[in-house]
């Protein structure tokens, strides 16, 4: 996927060529669904699929395709973006709250809410291989990330999990692009000695 | 170099580091230190972070699967069910061998996910769904035992059956290269759909939609017998996917594109069923894509495939039947899943199906209605196309004649006579099917807008011809130029008399729709004439003779020639209750209500046209003694075309047409009524309409007219509301609903107008409610300047309407209308010279309107109003021109009057 493509996507979709959407939803879509997984709420993995998310989005991103056009104010990656948070917090708060109805009516829905979102991302183990260091790792990064100004961890996650440019980075957050550049640099080398440690652990076990 | 300089160059490096790891490099940090030796300590403090953040991202990303079926069970006993082996294994569950230890039966144990359901409600429903499901009873439905619920596992179980599914038949056909290649093949393929749609066609006539039909889900007993498996289940277990509303799930591949849309209904699994043979004749898939959306997005826009690209053996016939079992928009589908299976048996036993091939216009046209905006941008084309159609048409027809003639004459050398006998024919067929193709256009162009608003609506109320767009109308013209032709061209050939006069019917409906009455009026006589020396199909052609006879009453009708509108629409009824009583088809029960329908609706404009009777005595002494009989008259009509309806609605209950139907006989009927005074009964006739409009509206949001007939009820209904707050009430929902309407859908100009006359009622009222207040009543004022305001929203509306729409004469009497009330509104708080301003851009306006498109009677009416204000005002001038005007329309009324047998009526309309 590279950036350039995406551009041209934009283009002909802003020149109304509506196939331009599939098309940017099907690059896009490994991105997406992971920005799905990693903002999902705890309670809700198992119960929705992060593919189902991506796929609603598209249908609702093909209806506000004309609001898109009127007032484009962002670029397309980060208003599909947008688009897949918001259905995510739509589908999240209809099992939520249809479960808890009784219990808890307040559920702080933030699905940008960086604590939980980081608990999730290091449970979702998917090789037993690495389910000690992942633990390890978990520890190590709550205590490290959180630590971290909530922009700094943002940024992280944006860069590197979500696979964001710096450029959409300063989108999403609305900070300068350079603001962007330099608060990633420094979340980098704020990150370094936990990870360095984590990296040699994993190359132990000799995968 | 600055530090910022750095940073930036720093971040570059790291960017291309990062998308080089991301493609899948094996890059040293070394490399880039080398490279840059001035950030070598930055480089390498960094880079070796970011290869474990990418480590960390890779492995986060999904291994294949969701979590969803993930789970397994420790051990190979669940309650009394002994587990023997797995047999398969899905998004929804797991499917095992087991046995059920109390009966020692062996059954199919489906055990579900544990996230399945939310809450109780969920569970209950689905237990509700498996009990339904497990009351069909059938040879090819694989029977549903329990459902139930050990150690928090739900599971269902089912006969097992012992056989392939289709799914492993066909991958193990593909593998071995085994394609279907004969005649029998495909017949073998054909049995297996046919016994599918009865199947499915029995659990539909018990209420239960299976959902999910892929060839996964139909199983092949002991290798031959067909068993479908899963009924309405599946579906069940998706409602805990993402949304409350998207409601889907499923199985991609098979879903049909209107689902996506949260749709679904028999012709969905109609749909599915169609693409499982497309892959049985194909052993490919119709839709295939990399991702998810890529797929939906093929569903949503791109036809199914013709599986005879994907196999070249599959028989035309069969390609066909899939084809329309498969057609993108739901009502080009067969309409159950049992006519689909009468037609799979037509062509096993090599006769003649009913599906027709979808011709190039055709498709054309369907493509547009599913990519409405590529197909706006495109309008010119597309008539472009129509126009190129035209044309080249009579070339195409001896072109391919030959092209015909040819090749059955080398296919059937021996019997060349055969041949070219066989080639006229065909020549002949490919032309009904173009005239088909051309149906559609039309149909396409004039839908259900013109089911809807046109044919049996009274004139009174509605638009006095539909308004169109330009675009509309060229196509129109084109169709016109086109059917003429063609009409014609066929004088003289007796095998095409049928095709020659439906397209005399369709240049009569097309002149119809284009306000040109006396036009229209000579077509349909033509095509009388043409229908009864056709022959063919005895049962379509009555039907189809008899429609011309309602459509050439509800012109003569328009025309105020009502003893002719009143005689064709008798034998309208007359040729359809025959039809009805010795045939009884849906299409010939459905016309006859329609013609009942029309038949009110002309009396109703009858009605409508008589002063009320308090106005003239003299009046009334002769004609109040013909109103009861013809009450009498639209009550039976009603009743009839209720009957009819509630029958057809009994045979198919979720038809929209029929629904519109029904709602539409007791708004005809409400209406008249309402004139008759007899609020009473419309009242309530008025209430059945709105609630199954309301229904119809509301479950398919996305067809407006169902809408537009919702707010013309409320309309209809608000004008004759004793309850004046009431009335108020529902003229502002109209207002609203029609502003949103035509908001929603600039293009369409019908929605413009009933946003115009909706407001210039509701200011009617006000105005009303304001004058009944008395002079002191401290909210008269307040009344007085909210009917102003409404007055003023319609007209601009219907300026800007006109503006757009530069074609749409007719709303200039609405204009009109609506100025004389925004003038008496003036007058009555005196505003003596905003009145006068009104009046003198009104009669301009009229000057302006061409002859023919409003009735004699309402533009006297208009005049004669006019002028009395304009007298009022003390506005001599105006007064003389528009009385001048007023006497000129009125003799014209006249003559006509006298000559139509109606002198009576006209003349005392007027002479006073």
């Amino acid at each position: 996927m590279t950036s350039a493509q995406l551009q041209r996507l934009e283009a002909r979709l802003l020149h109304g060529d509506d196939a331009a959407l599939g098309e940017a939803f099907a690059l896009l879509q490994p991105r997406l669904a992971q920005t799905i997984r990693l903002r999902m709420d705890q309670r809700m993995v198992g119960r929705i699929d992060a593919d189902d998310v991506v796929q609603e989005s598209f249908l609702v991103a093909s209806r506000r395709l004309s609001d898109y056009r009127e007032k484009v104010e962002c670029s397309l990656p980060v208003w599909l973006r947008t688009i897949a948070m918001q259905v995510l917090i739509d589908a999240s708060r209809f099992h939520l709250l249809s479960k808890c109805r009784s219990q808890n009516l307040e559920i702080p829905l933030r699905a940008d809410s960086g604590q939980t979102r980081i608990r999730a991302l290091a449970c979702q183990r998917t090789s037993p291989t690495h389910a000690a260091a992942r633990r390890e790792l978990n520890v190590l990064l709550q205590e490290k990330l959180g630590g971290m100004s909530d922009l700094d961890r943002e940024i992280l996650i944006l860069r590197h999990f979500e696979e964001l440019s710096n450029n959409e980075v300063a989108e999403v957050l609305g900070i300068h692009k350079a603001a962007a550049t330099n608060r990633y640099l420094r979340a980098l080398r704020r990150l370094k000695p936990t990870l360095s440690s984590y990296q040699g652990s994993k190359e132990k076990t000799g995968s | 170099m600055s530090s910022g300089d750095t940073d930036a160059l720093l971040a570059e490096l790291a960017d291309e580091f990062t998308a080089r790891l991301r493609a899948g490099e094996v890059v040293g940090v070394d490399e880039y230190v080398v490279k840059h030796p001035g950030l070598a300590a930055d480089i390498e403090d960094l880079f070796p972070t970011i290869v474990a953040v990418e480590g960390i991202r890779q492995d986060l990303a999904p291994a294949g699967t969701g979590n969803r079926d993930t789970f397994q069970l420790a051990t190979n006993q669940l309650g009394e069910f002994q587990l023997l082996r797995e047999v398969g294994r899905g998004g929804m569950g797991i499917v095992y061998e087991a046995v059920q230890e109390s009966l020692s039966r062996r059954v199919a144990l489906k055990l579900l996910p544990p996230a399945v359901f939310v809450d109780e409600a969920q569970v209950r429903r689905f237990q509700h769904e498996a009990e339904t499901a497990s009351r069909l009873h059938h040879p090819n439905i694989v029977p549903i035992f329990d459902v139930g619920k050990t150690n928090g596992i739900y599971h269902y179980s089912m006969q097992f059956i012992d056989g392939p599914t289709l799914a492993e038949s066909i991958e193990t056909q593909r593998n071995a290269g085994d394609y279907p290649r004969t005649r029998s093949d495909f017949r073998a393929i054909a049995e297996l759909g046919c016994t599918a749609a009865h199947a499915l066609h029995y659990a539909h006539t018990n209420g239960v939609l299976h959902r999910d039909i892929k060839p996964s889900n139909l199983l092949l007993q002991n290798g031959e017998q067909l068993m479908m498996a899963d009924f309405g289940i599946a579906k069940m277990l998706d409602d805990s996917g993402p949304t409350n509303s998207g409601e889907f799930v499923g199985t991609l591949h098979y879903a049909a594109p209107e689902q996506f849309g949260g749709l679904y209904d028999l012709r969905s699994d109609v749909y599915a069923l169609g693409l499982t043979l497309y892959e049985l004749a194909t052993l490919q898939r119709a839709h295939n894509a990399r991702t998810r959306p890529e797929l939906i997005g093929k569903i949503q826009s791109h036809s199914t495939p013709d599986p005879s690209g994907a196999n070249t053996n599959v028989p035309r016939d069969l390609a066909t039947i899939i084809g329309k079992a498969c057609a993108h928009e739901p009502s080009h589908r067969y309409e159950s899943a049992g006519a689909l299976a009468d037609d799979l048996r037509r062509f096993i036993n090599d006769q003649p199906i009913d599906a027709r091939p979808v011709g190039s216009i055709g498709r054309l046209w369907r493509w547009c209605r599913r990519n409405p905006l590529s197909a706006a941008t495109s309008a010119v084309a597309a008539i472009a196309f129509v126009t190129a159609s035209v044309v080249g048409w009579f070339a195409y027809v001896s072109t391919s004649q030959s092209l015909q003639r040819e090749r059955v004459a080398t296919q059937t050398a021996s019997k060349n006579v055969e041949g070219q006998r066989q080639a006229t024919r065909l020549a002949q067929g490919n032309l009904t099917l173009a005239l088909e193709a051309f149906d559609d256009l039309f149909n396409s162009l004039a839908g259900r807008d013109r089911a809807l608003v046109g044919e049996d609506q009274p004139i009174a109320e509605a638009p006095l011809v539909p308004a169109i767009s330009g675009n509309e109308l060229a196509a129109l013209q084109r169709l016109l130029a086109f059917y003429d032709r063609f009409a014609i061209k066929n004088v003289a050939n007796r095998a095409l008399q049928e095709a020659r006069a439906r397209s005399l019917r369709r240049v009569g409906d097309i002149h119809a729709w284009l306000g040109d009455k006396s036009l229209a009026v000579s077509a349909y006589q033509q095509a009388l004439t043409a229908y009864q020396e056709a022959d063919g199909d005895g049962s379509q052609l009555t039907i189809n003779l008899a429609v011309v006879h309602k459509n050439l009453g509800r012109v003569l009708g328009e025309q105020e020639d009502l003893t002719g509108a009143f005689r064709h629409l008798k034998s309208a009824r007359d040729l359809l209750r025959a039809e009805v009583e010795v045939v009884g088809s849906s299409r010939s029960r459905y016309e006859l209500a329609r013609a009942h329908n029309a038949s009110n609706a002309l009396r109703t404009i009858l009605r409508s046209t008589m002063p009320s009777r308090s106005g003239r005595p003299g009046f009334r002494s002769s004609w109040a003694r013909r109103w009861p009989q013809t009450e009498s008259a639209v009550t039976g009509h009603h009743k009839k075309a209720v009957e009819l309806a509630n029958s057809l609605l009994k045979d198919s209950p979720h038809n929209q047409d029929f629904q519109l139907l029904l709602a539409r006989s007791h708004r005809i009927s409400a209406q008249y009524m309402f004139l008759a005074a007899q609020g009473e009964v419309a009242t309530e006739q008025i209430g059945q309409a709105i609630e199954i409009l309301d229904h119809l509206s509301k479950e398919f949001f996305e067809v407006p007219n169902y809408r537009l007939e919702l707010i013309e009820s409320y309309l209809l209904f608000a004008k004759y509301d004793p309850d004046l707050a009431n009335a108020e009430n529902r003229y502002a929902i109209a207002a609203q609903r029609s502003q949103e309407l035509s908001d929603e859908y600039p293009d369409v100009p019908r929605y413009h107008a009933v946003t115009v006359r909706a407001l210039r009622e509701q200011g009617r009222l006000l105005q009303k409610i304001a004058s009944n207040a008395g002079t002191d009543a401290p909210d008269k004022k307040q009344l007085q300047e909210r009917a102003r305001q409404a007055f003023i929203a319609s007209i601009t509306a219907c300026e800007a309407m006109q503006q757009r729409f530069p074609l749409g004469h007719q709303h200039l009497t609405e204009l009109l209308e609506t100025r004389l009330a925004a003038a008496r509104l003036a007058m009555e708080s005196s505003d003596k010279q905003g009145a006068c301003d009104l009046l003198q851009r009104a009669l301009a306006e009229v000057g302006e309107q061409p002859k023919g498109m409003v009735p004699l009677s309402r533009r006297t009416r208009l005049y004669r109003e006019m002028s009395k204000m304009c007298r009022d005002l003390g506005q001599d001038k105006l007064a003389k021109d528009s009385k001048r005007l007023g006497h000129r329309a009125g003799r014209e009324a006249f003559r006509q009057g006298l000559k139509q047998g109606m002198s009576l009526l006209s003349s005392r309309l007027w002479q006073r």
